[in-house]
This record gives structure tokens, sequence and C-alpha cells, in this order.
């Protein structure tokens, strides 16, 4: 057992150049190995940028950050063997097929040959692409970029996935699949950061949340004890109201 | 372990290679700007030059009045009609000519006064006048050259420089005829005077020089002592041509001697459109990593066990080959398709194949690399597209692309020089027109490849950078 937390992150902070107001004002968050934490929060709250840094894409202005206990300055390519990441947008290959993108994809992360031919078969099976696994993905819905894009980054395994809202614009039935398969996911071991605007999603999905606004976490727990706790909320839905207010964000 | 790590390494760069041979092959408005539009100015550009500078179409049309009607003027009208450069008109009256061509009928004409062959034969020797601009003709100067003032300088230039050679050619042809006849009566009369003398021959060595000198005094010397049967001391008359100010031109070249030195236009499109295809490879190169900073997938790659330096290896390496088949179909449109579709000669290919060989790999790497800066620095397509191809143009300009720089003003010329393409096309004409090898290029060669390392440097810098 890896005795370190998987995420870790102090008194984070991060200010996006040009810009006066930090982004992030001191994110103090922990996510133990096995978690399935739910990261809430309106429009601009500070949600991606926090899972930019995560993943190492970006880097933060001062604070701490760890994963697996080590830094994401500079990840090393173990690291970024242990984490996956599903970003918001469909970070594809529009003129590569849905085969061809997963296939790559699997490559730059070392797999290759009938390991990687049996994998990428059995993800297409497991999300139904088998009529469309040879579509350039510049022809497919936005249902299927949403699948190819969700293996994209899991297709390699990784001990901890790093979701930005990946079931924005889905339908309910590939939604329930998506969910899904993460629980399955999660029962098997991985580490689990989602962030979502849903909050029913994450009450059904996550034993941990956090709400986040304004670049600060408010409110972090179990779902059930975070409702619990809120004098006169029956639900998640509307302790986030009661957290963050109605005035309408960017 | 470390070969394993290799093995990984080397999978993932020819994986890279795949998918950007892949996005390449499938973008075809990227494809016919890589080939198809630097192939179709090559031709059309090289056809219409042709037709300019050669004039083998068209032809200028001039018309002449030939008043002379003798040795001169009949010879400049049968040597302007062989001219293919020229259409000859010929006009009795000099005013009907004159009207023609200030009305724009005629584009030129060349009157040749009465007289102009006898004038030809006195010391102050014809001369040609301009009278262009309304010049008022002064009849006794010889040959006038008249001409719309909106005719481009190279075709004044070149009808007078004919004129010149015909008239220089035509007069010395003149002068050998009548120094030969003077010779001849100007011998027998001093055999005649000197017909009793019993002298040794002795043939002056002050006797100016003149072709086969030697020749024509030995046989002029057995013949005077056959016929005077004694010996006879000969004074040669003073050979006119000798004082005569005759043009000589001198054409001298530097470069391998052995080489074939004329240019000629298809040595100078040829590596002038190799370099403007290969540039605007920054369209499609710039394209595929903005579309990728747009689309998110450049996130992604960044969190991929996979560097910065891999992953523009990989577009490099494509991009590159694609260079070397703009190098080859360019090379093939010189030397198969223009000769089958004009009169040009075929791009000869008798050079030095190493110096070719690192000329196109260090053009192509220069030019890769100003679209990885152009891609990597423009936030958006729209940016970049508009911005790389101005560029690519100006360079194009400053490079001697569409007008060799020999021809270009002295600041525009020196100021040509920090263009990259100016090197390429200076490097591919030396080894084309020049045979050059390595060592002669290595002044284009040394910053083509410099400023693909700086490019590389910073794209590359630029693009693995944290946000």
């Amino acid at each position: 057992m890896n005795p370190d937390p998987v995420i870790a992150t102090k008194n984070l902070k991060k200010r996006y150049r040009g810009s006066e107001e930090e982004a992030l004002k001191g994110i103090d968050l922990t996510i133990q190995a096995g978690d399935f934490f739910g990261l809430l929060g309106p429009n601009a709250a500070g949600k991606s940028t926090l899972i930019a840094i995560l993943c190492g894409i970006m880097g933060h202005s001062s604070g701490e950050v760890k994963i697996f206990g080590r830094t994401t300055n500079l990840p090393t390519d173990w690291l970024k063997h242990m984490i996956g990441f599903v970003p918001q947008e469909i970070a594809l290959y529009a003129s590569l097929t849905v085969l061809e993108n997963i296939l790559f994809f699997g490559r730059m992360y070392g797999i290759s040959g009938n390991k990687l031919k049996e994998k990428a078969e059995s993800y297409i099976e497991t999300f139904h692409l088998n009529e469309h696994k040879n579509k350039l993905i510049s022809k497919c819905s936005g249902g299927i970029k949403r699948r190819v894009n969700l293996i994209a980054g899991v297709l390699h395994e990784p001990s901890l996935v790093l979701l930005d809202e990946p079931t924005l614009g889905v339908d309910t039935q590939l939604r329930s699949m998506i969910f899904d398969y993460l629980i399955m996911l999660n029962r098997n071991g991985t580490t689990i950061l989602y962030t979502t605007h849903y909050m029913e999603e994450a009450s059904k999905l996550c034993n941990r949340v956090g709400i986040i606004d304004h670049g600060k976490i408010i409110a972090e727990g179990k779902p059930t004890e975070l409702v619990a706790s809120s004098s006169g909320y029956k639900d998640m839905g509307q302790l986030f109201l009661h957290l963050t207010g109605r005035d309408l964000r960017d | 372990m470390n070969r394993t790590s290799e093995h990984y390494k080397m999978r993932k760069f020819f994986s890279i290679v795949y998918k950007e041979y892949l996005q390449l092959i499938r973008d075809l408005p990227g494809l016919t700007i890589l080939f198809l539009m630097p192939a179709v100015m090559l031709v059309v550009i090289t056809l219409t030059q042709e037709k300019v500078l050669i004039g083998r179409e068209s032809g200028m049309k001039i018309i002449i009045v030939n008043a002379d009607a003798s040795h001169l003027g009949n010879r400049i009208e049968s040597e302007l009609k062989a001219n293919i450069s020229f259409k000859l008109v010929t006009y009795t009256s000099q005013k009907e000519a004159e009207h023609d061509v200030f009305s724009g009928k005629y584009q030129m004409m060349v009157v040749i006064p009465e007289g102009s062959t006898e004038r030809l034969l006195t010391p102050a020797r014809l001369r040609i006048q301009d009278t262009s601009g309304g010049k008022k003709t002064d009849e006794q100067a010889g040959i006038i050259v008249m001409y719309d003032p909106a005719v481009m300088k190279i075709y004044k230039d070149m009808l007078v420089s004919s004129l010149q050679l015909i008239i220089e050619s035509t007069a010395q042809r003149l002068f050998m005829e009548k120094y030969s006849e003077e010779l001849k009566s100007d011998i027998a009369q001093q055999i005649a005077n000197y017909k009793k003398q019993m002298l040794l021959i002795d043939l002056d060595d002050e006797i100016p020089d003149f072709p086969y000198r030697k020749q024509v005094m030995q046989q002029i010397q057995s013949a005077v002592e056959k016929k005077a049967e004694e010996p006879v001391n000969i004074k040669f008359p003073v050979n006119p041509l000798s004082y005569r100010n005759l043009v000589k031109i001198e054409e001298t070249s530097a470069g391998n001697s052995s080489y074939d030195l004329k240019p000629d236009i298809i040595k100078n499109n040829v590596p002038a459109f190799i370099l403007f295809a290969m540039f605007f490879i920054v369209l499609p190169l710039a394209g595929s990593i903005i579309h990728e900073k747009q689309q998110g997938t450049k996130d992604r790659v960044l969190i991929l066990p996979v560097s910065g330096f891999t992953i523009f290896s990989g577009k490099i390496l494509v991009y590159l080959i694609i260079c070397i088949l703009q190098f080859l179909l360019m090379i093939g449109i010189g030397r198969f398709i223009i000769p089958l579709i004009s009169h040009l000669p075929p791009l000869t290919l008798n050079v030095d194949l190493l110096a070719l060989v690192v000329i196109v790999i260090a053009s192509g790497l220069a030019a890769i690399g100003f679209g990885l800066l152009i891609g990597t620095f423009s936030n958006t397509y729209g940016q970049a597209a508009p911005l790389g191809s101005v560029i690519v143009v100006i360079l194009a300009i400053m490079g001697g692309i569409f007008v060799p720089a020999f021809m270009m003003p002295d600041i525009i010329r020196k100021i040509s020089i920090i263009s990259p393409m100016r090197w390429g096309t200076d490097a591919f004409f030396s080894i084309f027109a020049r045979g050059a090898g390595v060592k002669i290029v290595l002044p284009q060669l040394l910053p083509l490849l410099i400023f693909f390392g700086i490019s590389l440097l910073l794209s590359a810098n630029a693009f693995s950078k944290q946000k």
C-alpha cells in the first residue's frame, strides 16, 4: 500500500497571467486511494484549473501539489502512466477514425501489438462502438466522441483518473453507461476525481465531494453527511445553491 | 532496460509519424497547397517568362523603313526578320511609320536612312540614335530607333543591341572586302615598282596583326617571288580594322569552368519554386499544431509519457518527406513537363548529388522550422493562415522567387539576405547553374540549419511549457 494520499494539495494558488484575481485561492485537498471524489462547483469556480494543475498541464503560482507523493511541476513518465485524464473538450484527432484514435493513445502509453488490439476491441465492445470504429471522428455524433474521449483517457489503466465533466451534453442512456463504467473502474481500485455541475450525479457516484467556488473549497465530506449537517436542506442540490448562491456565473 | 526504453521511444516516434501521415493525407486542401499550387505556378510562370523574355510566341512588332536598300539596310532587314523576338513590318514612309508607333499600333520602328552603307565606310562611323520622347531626328546621324514610350526597356535594349551587332558585323565584312581590294591593287603596284630590284624578302615586323597573317604573308611571298623571279621587299597596307574601336564582349563567370554556365529560366525557376513550395507547408503544419491546441489534444498530448521533442520529431519527419516529394515533383516538372510544352531545354541534373541532397534537407528543415514557429506562437488558424502566407510571400519576394535577386535594387538585395528562402535559392542556383559542391554552398547551408535549430528549440519549448 502506498502510504501517501493519491492527491494532496496545500494552500494551492493559481493566478493567470494578466489577471488580478486568483483563480485558486489556497486549495487544501486530500484524496485517498480508492476514493471516488466529486468536485462540484458553478461555472468559473476553478474546477478545470484545479484538474489541469493536478494533471501537470498547468503550473501553479504557489502552494504545494503532490500526486502519489510526487510533485507535478515536472511530471515523470511514471507519474504520467499513473494518471488518466478525460478533458471536458473532445480532445481527439478529428481526421483519424475512432479506432485510429484509440490505437494512437494506446501506443503513446507504451501498449502495442496484440495487447493493444485486444484492449481496443474490448473498449469498443464495452462502449458499443463496433459500428462506428472506422468512422472519422469529425463525422461522429457527440455521444460517440464522448465515449472515445473517455476511452483515450483510461485505456492504459491508470491508478488515478481525472474526469472534467465527462457527461457534458450527453443523453440519459449514455450518461448511465458512463456511470456504470466509472463505478466498475472505482470498484477495481482506481481513484477517481470527477468534476460536474450535476448534484444528483455526485450524490449517486461519489463517496466524497468537495464544493468549490471562487477558487476556494467551501465544503468537503461524504454527500450524505454534508446534507445531514446542514439545517433544512434535503439534498445536495439545495445545499449547493445555499453555499454558492443564486447569482449567475460566467 | 535502456534498450527497451529506446525501443518504446522509437515505437512512440513511429506512431506519431503514422498519425501525422494519416492527418496529412486526409487534408486535401493542405495537399493542394503543398503540391498543386507550386506545380501550377512553376509551369505558368516559366511559360510566361519564356514568352516575355524570349518572345518565342508573340514577338515584338517592329516597323522597318529601309531607305538605304544597300548592304547595311538589307542586312538589318534580313537579320531582324530572322530574329524570333521580333515581327517585322516593312514601311516605305517614315512619317506613316512614326504615326503608327505613336498611335500604339506598333511598338518600335527602325529607320535606315539612304546612304547608310556608304556612311558606314567613312571614318565617322554610323551611330544609332534614340529618338524617343519627341527628340528631333538628326538625318545625318544614321540608324534611327523610335519606340512607344510604353515599351519595356528590355525590348529596347534587345533591339538596340541586335542593331549594334548587325552594324558591327556588316562593317567588318565591308571593310574586309575593301581591304582585300586595296591589298590586291597595292601589292600589284609594288610588284611592278620593285620588280627589277634584287632585294631580300623581308616582311615587316611592324605590320599590324590580323587573322591568318602568317599564312597570307607566306602565300604572297611565294607568289611574288614566283612572278618577280627575284627577291622583293613588300610593304603591307595597314589593316583598317586594327584601329577601329570594334565592340568586344567578354564573358566571365565564377565557378566550375567545365560546367554549363548558361543561366536559363528553368535553372532559376525550379529552385525558386522548390523553396516556395516547401515554405508553404507553414499552412498545414501550423494548422495541425493549432488544431491540437484548439481541440484540446495538445493538453492530452502534454500528459502523455512522451517528450515535446519526440512529438515534434514525428511532425518534422513527415513534413521533411513532403518537402522531398515537393522537390522531386518540381524537378520532374522542370525536366520532363516544361520541355514537353515549351521550347525550353530540360533541367540538367549533372550536379553534385551530395550537395543537392544536403541542401534539399536543410531547406526542408528551415521551412518546417518556420511552420513550427508560426503554429506554436499563433492562437488560432485565422491568425496563422494569413500571417504565414503573407510572411511566405514576403520572404519569397525577398528571396528572389519571383524576380531573381541579381535584378533587385541594391538596397532590396541587401535586405533580402535575411530571407531563408534566399539562402535556399542561392544554394540551389549554385548547385544547378554553377555545379557547386557542399563546400561552396556552406554559407547558405549553415544559416538554414541554424534557423531550423533555433525555431525548433523555441517551438518545442513553448509547446511543452505548462500554462
